[in-house]
């Protein structure tokens, strides 16, 4: 009889001291994989920052490029159909020169309006365009490694809090952890404004 | 005697157990709406970090095609334009030889005057669906909110559970309300 009680004591201790070390080690893993959440959520925000701005001179260097381009192919055009006279010194001879630099200049311009019909199709807007779609995937990404930082906390916490671990918790010194929480003034929405 | 007894902690360790799985059960739930909110918040800040950049995206993107078009604009009307400094009495003779040239400049002023392209608007369009877009994903978010503050007052309120929950001190939560004033009508004026 009294062998009995001892062996279900025993047991009851050996049960509990199974369920302390079990729910230790629980936790245990739990914490890291919080921890783990988070440093993935840190890698996406480094990505942004390394990201963001070789994107933005990136676009930059092309709308520039593409810019000087145009600029000095109309330039080189204007250079190539401009005639230059000095009304001062107009002799015959010079006259007949003009004249004849004119007619060669109708038959180029002919040919001009072909050519300068379209305006130029400006490639650089679609980088513009790309880089929009490019900024809100990296806002995604980081949203999305939020959202799993979020959901690790979710399971820490309803962990921690849960009976009976709540008593090896408050043991072993885990503690509530704070989900992902928004800058301040974030619930407001920013006001697009284009006149600006 | 011992058989009451037995009965007694028969009762009381299924209370204790009943007790112990609602305690579990609100922390579920709690957490779950705490969880809900964190990604209402995620997602304001998704915003929060988004919108500004692809406005000013949208901005310089539309600049610089205006300014390259006008550029463009200007540097063909110089190209074409004929710049003579005539004075005195060659002026009459530079005359007729303008004359035919203008004829040539008239026909290239008709043509240019086809309009260019300007492809900045789709940029714009695009800018208007990603904004929709992100309010969705705020709405659906807080949608999912109120439904896990739904699923936690209800069983904060109901009994047997809500004898539990005032134990343990579980209070009702309020799901998302909008600002004050959103229920009206938002008059569109451009």
């Amino acid at each position: 009889m009294k062998n009995l009680t001892a062996i279900i004591v025993v047991a009851i201790i050996a049960i509990i001291a199974f369920m302390g070390c079990n729910g230790y080690n629980g936790l245990v893993k739990q914490d890291e994989a919080v921890k783990k959440a988070w440093n993935n959520v840190e890698t996406e925000y480094q990505k942004r920052y390394d990201l963001v701005d070789n994107l933005v001179n990136t676009v930059k260097g092309a709308a520039d490029f593409e810019r000087s381009t145009l600029e000095s192919v109309i330039a080189a055009r204007a250079n190539a159909t401009k005639v230059n006279i000095n009304a001062d010194n107009l002799t015959p001879e010079n006259i007949q020169q003009f004249q004849a630099a004119q007619s060669q200049l109708s038959g180029s311009l002919s040919r001009l309006i072909a050519t300068v019909e379209a305006y130029p199709t400006l490639r650089a807007t679609e980088g513009f365009m790309k880089f929009q779609s490019q900024i809100e995937g990296i806002e995604n990404d980081i949203r999305n490694s939020r959202k799993l930082f979020n959901d690790q906390i979710n399971l820490y916490n309803t962990k921690v809090r849960s009976f009976p671990m709540n008593i090896f918790a408050g043991i072993f010194g885990f503690e509530k952890k704070e989900g992902f929480q928004s800058d301040e003034g974030a619930e407001k929405a920013p006001k697009v404004d284009f006149t600006k | 005697m011992k058989r009451s007894s037995i009965i007694i902690i028969g009762i009381v360790a299924v209370l204790a157990i009943y007790v112990a799985i609602t305690f579990n059960g609100f922390v579920k739930k709690e957490e779950y709406v705490t969880l809900k909110w964190n990604e209402v918040q995620n997602v304001y800040q998704r915003r929060l970090d988004l919108i500004p950049n692809l406005e000013s995206i949208v901005k310089s993107g539309a600049d610089y095609e205006k300014d390259v078009l006008e550029s463009v604009t200007v540097a063909r009307a110089k190209a074409t334009g004929i710049q003579v400094t005539a004075t005195g009495e060659g002026f009459e003779e530079l005359n007729k030889a303008q004359d035919e040239l203008a004829a040539a400049t008239n026909r290239l002023i008709i043509s240019v005057e086809k309009y260019p392209e300007i492809r900045g608007t789709k940029a714009f369009k695009d800018f208007q669906t990603q904004l929709e877009g992100t309010e969705r994903r705020i709405k659906i978010a807080r949608k999912d909110f109120n439904e896990s503050v739904q699923v936690y007052n209800s069983s904060v309120r109901t009994l047997p559970s809500s004898l539990v929950a005032k134990v343990f001190g579980f209070e009702v939560k309020s799901g998302f309300s909008s600002d004050t004033g959103a229920e009206n009508r938002v008059d569109i004026n451009f």
